[in-house]
């Protein structure tokens, strides 16, 4: 089963404009692509369908970082029946206050979760002040015995992501100078990135024999901001023993790309643990992350 | 952010101090949150069951007095969940209420033992998944949105949650899909016409 990315997108409704027209007519072209599109389709009712039928035996998911001393259901029903909880009026004095100030907890901790990122104070008092003195004299000692603030991982992935040129005699020997994946290299090299991407999209996956299509058109969705489709496209490599290596390291820098440290960290983490040529450049970037 | 021990907290319940509740509030929800949106229920669910059980909790310790062996937290926990699986059991009853009619209809049919057979290779290959997977799964198949996950689950941003989700549900589907017993189902079924 090939459930790719752009399938995904397709099923929930997240393509548009040209990525759609383009992604339909391809369906209405090519009767394998339509009948990938219907078998994911029918899994995904499928899953639904059997999720709802599981979910009232699942039991609860959790992960309560206490979860050992989470009290038993039963012990907590017997707790409250002897309280014997009566219906609480809505017009208690003491019932509204406590309400109230539950709301205002709610108000509170949403509006300080909007203003993370803006640099906005709600109220100036003297503890505020002082607090943030603070912080100013100790991120001026961490600059002065230098290190770091909060990472910038685009910055990161700037630092270490650049395209290589494609070697022409990677092509595979049955294609010809004027053959589509010729092409899709020379506008890769040439870094014309959108032609490329069309040139390859152009040439169906099922007829592709040489590996470093994907390789190549991982790296063109990267310079056009896709990392997604990148990772989808890389995933193709890691079974092939000579591109492999590559191919990690330029879905670790997709997974910066899209921010995801925790994922980027696993991934460098392995390339590390490898013999390959990233080995040290992967440990160098970890540092910075 | 300061720790305040169980007597104070409940103390700080009972005349009702405004730090007290902001500092539970603060400390105590987002779990609860993550308890109710990774098992059916949505943001106001979320808020409702936290607000019912800080309303007990008062009641408990202003009419009883309340002392406990283990963190405020975990109390108040236990609390949430109990409350939160009545809610749930309560859903599945108005629910089968609502299907009794077709059930009614349905009755004369006899079992189909390939539904039995489906759910039992579903879940079989569900439980397979990462704890990660299955709440991931778990709020999308209840309709939870991406924003909603990616806070639950403590992503930075929701395309890594649309990407959790994606390669969730191809591990999901993958496995299920290569089964042979699925395959010798989807065949029968496709015979039967």
């Amino acid at each position: 089963m090939k459930y790719t990315w752009l399938v995904e997108k397709y099923l929930e409704g997240e393509l548009s404009g040209e990525a759609l027209h383009k992604f339909e007519l391809e369906i209405l072209r090519t009767p394998e692509v339509a009948e990938e599109v219907e078998r994911v389709r029918s899994m995904n009712h499928f899953m639904q369908e059997q999720h709802q039928k599981l979910k009232d035996s699942i039991g609860l998911i959790e992960d309560y970082e206490d979860s050992e001393n989470v009290i038993d259901e039963e012990v907590i029903r017997q707790d409250l029946e002897s309280l014997k909880v009566r219906k609480i009026s809505a017009k208690q004095k003491d019932v509204i206050d406590i309400r109230a100030k539950l709301t205002e907890s709610r108000i509170s901790h949403a509006l300080t979760n909007q203003q993370s990122n803006k640099v906005l104070v709600r109220k100036v008092s003297v503890w505020l002040a002082a607090a943030s003195v603070a912080i100013l004299l100790a991120t001026a000692s961490l600059l002065l015995i230098g290190k770091k603030g909060p990472v910038d991982y685009m910055a990161v992935y700037k630092q270490y992501y650049s395209a290589p040129l494609a070697d022409i005699s990677e092509r595979s020997s049955t294609l010809g100078p004027n053959s589509t994946y010729a092409m899709a290299l020379r506008e890769y090299n040439q870094a014309s990135y959108e032609i490329a991407y069309q040139l390859f999209d152009d040439i169906p996956e099922a007829s592709v024999h040489n590996n470093y299509y994907f390789l190549y058109k991982g790296i063109t969705a990267m310079e056009l901001g896709d990392f997604q489709a990148a990772i989808e496209l890389f995933d193709h490599l890691m079974t092939d023993p000579v591109r492999k290596h590559k191919a990690m390291w330029y879905a670790g820098l997709s997974y910066l790309g899209l921010e995801d440290a925790r994922t980027a960290r696993s991934v460098f983490k392995d390339i590390v643990k490898t013999d390959g040529h990233f080995k040290k450049q992967a440990r160098m970037l970890l540092r910075s992350i | 952010m300061r720790e305040y021990p169980a007597i104070e907290i409940i103390r700080g319940i009972a005349k009702r101090k405004e730090r007290i509740i902001n500092h539970v509030y603060q400390t105590c929800y987002p779990d609860i949150r993550k308890l109710v949106l990774t098992n059916g229920g949505n943001q106001h669910d979320a808020e409702d069951m936290f607000q019912e059980a800080m309303l007990i909790i008062y009641q408990k310790i202003t009419e009883h007095g309340l002392e406990l062996t283990c963190k405020f937290k975990t109390y108040l926990y236990s609390v949430c969940r109990f409350l939160w699986l009545q809610e749930l059991e309560k859903r599945k009853s108005n629910k089968k209420r609502r299907d009794h009619v077709e059930q009614v209809i349905d009755e004369n049919d006899r079992r189909n033992a390939r539904e039995d057979e489906k759910l039992r290779i579903y879940e079989t290959h569900f439980r397979e998944l990462s704890k990660e997977c299955q709440k991931v799964l778990n709020m999308y198949f209840q309709k939870a949105s991406m924003e909603e996950i990616c806070v639950v689950m403590g992503y930075k941003n929701v395309q890594i949650a649309k990407d959790k989700k994606y390669r969730c549900k191809k591990t999901l589907m993958t496995r299920i899909h290569n089964n042979p017993e699925f395959k010798q189902l989807q065949n029968e079924i496709h015979l039967a016409g």
